[in-house]
């Protein structure tokens, strides 16, 4: 790995908090009501307790690799093994961009503008984005601990205007329908798989002070806002949820505070679209970080940013009028392959950690 | 080239180098010995040559070698000169030269009288409470000011000579031990590479030292009190006075810099944590206001609560131009009012004022050109802006690029413009320290001088992302000795 | 330096001509029409949308509700409202809509075949209010209104007066009503608009027939008498049909349950001292609601309970010094007469929306969050074999 730059426990808990949830609240929790009902925040729940088990296995591994993954990852499994891996999350990180992508430019689209051709509203998108991988993990880290204060105050203003608005008998029967509720989680997976990022992203780190309290603490915090959201988006709209996605334009707007001050709910929207942003572009930049660690790039590479930022614009491009139809397509085909990347490798990963720490240990005895 | 025992050989080659007729050549008998005072007339003090050197040495018992010369002239800042460019280069600098035939050697006397102003309060950093010294564009003077200020043997005060030929003086000014050796170094090492014709400002060292040449963003801080820069020095950062600049120039330098005012430290602690606050808001009102209401006119209608957006509907009505360039226009008419008005005489430029607001923003209200709205967007968005005086420049630049890009795509193109400056900020470094120190990376001890400041009682420490040695301000940790 | 100064410049440029041009089908606030209200009537091959604009005329004091209504036809919803764009040159901007009225007519067919479209469209907010009209919605945007120029603006503050509140308007946006239409209850109500002639005092029912239907912008000026409103009245909506209405009474007592109340009023019919028959103005100063089902021996109860702090607040009969002087005091008798009244009108509205069928409220879905076992097997008889109780206290409010 060349070029490694540092970023600290507290950054990666930052990152955690907003971008492991903002991806969550635009179509998931209309999907979710859809198939669990009043069970969705229970369904959502769950994905994150499933998630839970790979964010320890994650840690573990980071906590326990001396080197960075992909020279740890050589020296357990080979260069050759190492490099169709990280070749083939290159691909999968490429892929798990193109939810949170497709979102964001419905909602920009749907909410913003009405009548605007969109396309050309949304591609300026795709240069911040090449801008934002290309500067790097560092550069990623401190923005974010920027951006997590604009998260909080972009969730205080939609909270404070939508709980009042909830009527929360609606969540009852708790715990309805079992089966429901994991048909739900199994609705929403795709939306989850994000603690494998951590694995990619403990390779920056320069200390592993705390690392497993600090990262439990940021991922239930953005576990708790996100099954909140959901739960009061239920709450709000109970039986007609399954037609409300954009969540956060949606629920926000019925307070009576807004007819005196104009649409302020809106702020808190337009700041989530700025999160949104970066919570797109950070597999985007594993992406990027994942070619590198195989092709050895030495400096700063320009090409390789741009062309995974090209081929995701061509990928939205293709696809723009199609967009439902692209996602159930990705849930159809995708899942098995997002399983294999997002909650196997990353135990596969804690296993050889193991053994491989193991061995060293009788070795050193 | 060596000077000779033959002074009429001396006076030659001198004067083939300088070919100056304020350059004065003082013949005199000294022990019956020719002998020569060159001086500079208008850098010198000719009483002070008079006094201290051309009376000893006529009065001299005794001058047969170099001993007996150097003990009549045995000043403070007296050197010892073999050759000629060393001669010229003393005389240039202000200092008096002399010379004794028979003798191959010269001494110089530090004679400098260089043309100053008296110590006044800048214009550029008026305050109600605090001091009122403003720095001048005298070196030794400002420094003088700072050792007012600093009196400890570790402020450390290091002269580089920088431009061919200028020959500017430039120094580095620190507290051992409270800033970071490795800045100290590294200013050093950049200011030494340095190679120019002259440095007239303090400016020009800024754009040779900055890590990014071409970015809007200030990279190096300036003040020109004194009380901000010893404060500065104390913080750990590295100071530069610049001979011929009353900006002294500070580093590292951090974003939040500029909406820190000296005279936050003076008043009490609510007030100033207001005004930062206020200075932030500001900020953000002078970029983004034009640009957000061009967007809601133009793509976001709904942002804008109805009845107000009937009373913008009413007021636009007939106006020929889109909101977009309308916008633009304006901008563009109150940029050249404020360029005309900063460089025009004062009592010119309140009649600009007068004709810029009243004549040309009613008539052109008046005549359909320009909205009301539009008007009030700019002088909000103006006033806005004088906020924070420091930061005026990047703010004009921010403030277009926003408009065009609102104009152009709306509050998405706000919203990506946002995240694009924003990791640009975020990875931008000025002397190893991260721009946007305190908030990113976040350094909680640091932000007790941050937007919201803490009671000044509080602040143990100085700052840590300058990584210096000596971290309590409270609680002093003594000082290492030299 | 200067190649990169000459890339900047360039794209500069690129977005400089686009900022100037802008040339993208963007639409410029000028040619918007900003809707404000929307009517909507059944005619024979489709819908008329009579839309309300609010433009700066239109907000000025000498210009007339009719002035600013622009009406369309097409066979849906959406297709009418496309047609106010393309009969007026402008874009029809529906974010700003907070008010749909439906006409009539409209409440021969499934209401949801209407409301379906703002629920489906996300250009008008789902959070308007949606209300019935006694006569065409078209009529009454075409009405004057001496409270404001515009009528839906003066309609609207009827709605928005008490809207977190109970009070006898029971205000309903889009949202609340397909909630309840897609619930488990599917049923519904909302307001119905009366129109009432300003200068015809006596008469308190509506005076709509006094309007002239028009057809033309400006065609009625003159010929319109001003008119008040009044949505006292509610109508009964289950799967999506009209059943039946209920009086201002039972909608302030029924949204008791659900709202508190802060100045609320009802007339309770009292004897006065003479012994003879009057009527006292009684204000609902402060209340507290619950509405609950309950398994009681294998039997399900609607159990509503009410506490209302109430006081006199006029009387048309003389009262004596003493009684004003208590400060609207109601005696023992008069408590309970109170009490009498609310607990017979809520029974009374029950059993009527329990004969149209229609569950306004709310026990299926009470027993789908409470019960859900018995959910499946008691729904479709719940409301028939519901007993219901009611238990209203009344005290003085001081």
């Amino acid at each position: 790995m060349t070029n490694l730059k540092k970023i600290s426990v507290r950054q990666l808990c930052f990152i955690i908090i907003p971008l492991f949830s903002v991806c969550k609240f635009y179509v998931l929790p209309a999907l979710v009501s859809g198939v669990s009902l009043e069970g969705g925040w229970t369904a959502v729940l769950l994905s994150f307790i499933f998630d839970f088990i790979i964010l320890l296995a994650s840690i573990f591994t980071i906590k326990n690799l001396e080197k960075p993954l992909y020279n740890s990852s050589v020296e357990i499994f080979g260069k050759t093994l190492t490099n169709i891996t990280f070749i083939l999350y290159a691909v999968y990180f490429f892929l798990k961009a193109f939810i949170p992508l497709v979102e964001q430019k419905n909602t920009i689209s749907l909410t913003f503008y009405e009548s605007q051709p969109t396309l050309l509203i949304f591609m300026p998108f795709f240069v911040v984005a090449f801008y934002i991988v290309k500067r790097g993990v560092t550069a990623f880290a401190r923005s974010v601990e920027i951006i997590i204060w604009l998260f909080l105050f972009s969730m205080l203003i939609i909270f404070a205007l939508s709980v009042p608005a909830g009527s929360y008998g609606a969540l009852l029967p708790l715990f309805n329908s079992p089966r429901k509720i994991l048909a739900g989680s199994y609705s929403i997976l795709l939306w989850f798989g994000d603690p494998v990022y951590l694995l990619f992203l403990g390779s920056y780190l320069k200390s592993k002070e705390k690392l497993y309290k600090k990262t439990i603490i940021s991922y239930a915090v953005a576990a708790i806002i996100t099954v909140f959201l959901v739960a009061v988006f239920y709450s709000i709209f109970s039986s007609v949820s399954e037609r409300q996605y954009y969540a956060p334009i949606k629920m926000s707007k019925y307070s009576i505070t807004l007819s005196n001050i104009g649409r302020l709910d809106y702020l808190g929207s337009v700041i989530l679209s700025l999160v949104s942003v970066y919570a797109i572009c950070m597999p985007l930049i594993l992406c990027y970080d994942s070619i590198n660690n195989v092709f050895s790039f030495k400096g700063d590479n320009v090409i390789i940013p741009f062309l995974v930022v090209f081929f995701e614009a061509v990928l939205i491009y293709f696809c723009q009028n199609e967009i439902f139809e692209s996602i159930k397509f990705v849930q159809r085909y995708f899942v098995p392959v997002f399983i294999v990347f997002a909650y196997v490798l990353p135990l596969v990963y804690a296993f050889a950690t193991l053994i491989h720490k193991r061995k060293k240990e009788k070795l050193n005895v | 080239m060596k000077l000779s025992t033959v002074l009429t050989e001396n006076i030659e080659k001198i004067k083939s180098i300088i070919l100056a007729d304020d350059v004065i050549f003082y013949e005199f008998t000294a022990c019956q010995k020719s002998a020569v005072m060159i001086y500079a007339e208008d850098l010198s003090d000719k009483v002070m040559i008079g006094k201290l050197v051309v009376s000893p040495l006529q009065n001299a018992q005794t001058l047969s070698n170099f001993n007996d010369f150097k003990k009549v002239v045995n000043l403070p800042e007296s050197d010892e000169l073999t050759t000629t460019e060393e001669v010229v280069e003393k005389i240039l600098a202000g200092d008096g030269v002399c010379l004794v035939d028979g003798i191959d050697k010269g001494v110089s006397v530090a004679t400098r009288k260089p043309a100053s102003r008296a110590v006044t309060e800048p214009p550029t950093a008026s305050i109600l409470k605090g001091p009122r010294e403003g720095f001048v564009e005298n070196a030794q003077i400002n420094m003088s000011l700072v050792r007012q200020r600093i009196k400890t043997p570790n402020l450390r005060y290091e002269k580089l000579t920088v431009g061919k030929l200028s020959k500017t003086t430039v120094g580095i000014v620190y507290i051992k031990d409270v800033a970071n050796q490795k800045t100290v170094d590294e200013i050093k090492g950049k200011i030494s590479k340095i190679c120019v014709d002259g440095i007239i400002d303090s400016s020009y060292i800024i754009k040779n030292i900055s890590d990014k040449k071409t970015s809007m963003f200030k990279q190096v801080g300036s003040t020109e009190k004194p009380d901000i820069f010893s404060a500065k020095l104390l913080e750990g950062r590295v100071g530069i006075i610049v001979d011929g600049s009353p900006i002294a120039l500070t580093v590292p330098f951090i974003l939040l810099e500029d909406f820190q005012s000296s005279e936050d430290y003076y008043i009490n602690a609510y007030r100033a944590n207001f005004s930062r606050i206020l200075r932030l808001l500001a900020v953000v009102i002078s970029i983004m206001l034009p640009a957000f209401f061009v967007a809601s006119e133009l793509f976001h209608l709904q942002f804008i609560p109805l009845a107000f957006l009937l009373t913008i509907v009413g007021s636009i009505k007939g106006i020929p131009l889109s909101p977009s360039v309308e916008m633009f226009v304006t901008l563009l008419i109150f940029e050249i009012l404020n360029e005309a008005s900063i460089r025009m005489p004062r009592y010119v430029g309140i009649a600009m004022s007068v004709v810029g607001a009243l004549v040309l923003g009613e008539t052109a209200v008046n005549a359909g050109i320009v909205s009301t709205p539009t008007i009030m967007i700019i002088a909000l968005s103006g006033i806005c802006f004088y906020a924070v005086p420091d930061l005026n420049e990047t703010l004009s630049v921010l403030r277009l690029m926003f408009l065009t890009i609102a104009g152009f795509m709306g509050g998405y193109g706000i919203i990506l413009l946002c995240a694009g400056l924003l990791t640009y900020l975020a990875g931008f470094d000025s002397f190893g320290t991260p721009y946007l120190s305190p908030y990113a990376p976040l350094n909680l001890n640091d932000l007790q001088d941050g937007f919201i400041m803490g009671f000044y009682a509080e602040q143990e420490k100085r700052p840590n992302f300058l990584k210096g040695k000596n971290k309590r301000r409270k609680n002093f940790d003594e000082l290492e000795k030299n | 330096m200067f190649k990169r100064a000459k890339f900047y410049l360039i794209i500069f440029a690129i977005i400089f001509v686009n900022f100037l041009t802008l040339d993208f089908l963007l639409i410029d606030v000028e040619k918007t029409a900003l809707i404000v209200a929307l009517g909507v009537d059944k005619v024979d091959s489709g819908y008329e949308v009579t839309a309300q604009i609010a433009v700066p005329e239109a907000t000025n004091q000498s210009t007339k509700s009719n002035e600013s209504v622009i009406y369309a036809r097409g066979d849906t919803l959406y297709d009418a409202v496309s047609e106010i764009g393309n009969r007026t040159g402008w874009y029809p901007k529906l974010s700003f809509c907070n008010l749909i009225i439906l006409g009539d007519s409209v409440f021969e067919e499934n209401v949801m075949g209407v409301i379906d479209f703002f629920v489906r469209s996300y250009k008008v907010e789902d959070s308007a209010i949606i209300c019935a009209s006694e006569k065409s919605a078209k009529e009454v945007l075409m009405s004057i209104s001496p409270l404001d120029n515009i009528s839906s603006f003066a309609l609207s503050k009827i709605f928005v007066r008490d809207h977190n509140n109970a009070s006898a308007i029971l205000t309903t946006s889009i949202k609340e009503f397909s909630t309840q239409y897609y619930s488990p209850c599917k049923s519904g109500l909302m307001p119905k608009v009366k129109m009432i002639d300003t200068k015809d005092k006596g008469n308190n029912t509506s005076s709509a027939s006094s309007l002239t239907t028009s057809t033309g912008a400006n065609s009625n000026e003159g010929k319109n008498t001003p008119v008040v409103y009044d949505a006292e009245t509610s109508v009964l909506f289950c799967n999506g049909l009209k059943v039946g209405e209920i009086s201002g009474d039972e909608c302030l007592f029924f949204s008791l349950f659900d709202k508190n109340a802060k100045d609320a009023y009802f007339t309770l019919p009292v004897i006065d001292n003479d012994g003879n028959g009057g009527s006292a103005l009684i204000s609902i100063k402060k209340s507290r609601g619950k509405l609950s089902l309950k398994k009681r021996n294998g039997e399900f109860i609607l159990s509503g309970k009410l506490k209302l702090r109430i006081k006199i607040s006029d009387t048309d009969f003389p009262q004596s010094m003493k009684e004003i002087a208590t400060i609207g005091r109601l005696n023992e008798q008069m408590l309970e007469r109170a009490k009498d009244y609310i607990e017979k009108t809520l029974y009374q509205t029950f059993e009527k929306s329990k004969n149209l069928n229609c569950d306004i409220f709310e026990s299926k879905l009470k027993l789908y969050r409470k019960f859900n076992d018995d959910f499946s097997a008691h729904s479709e008889k719940l409301l028939d074999n519901l007993k219901v109780e009611f238990n209203v206290t009344c005290q003085n409010y001081i």
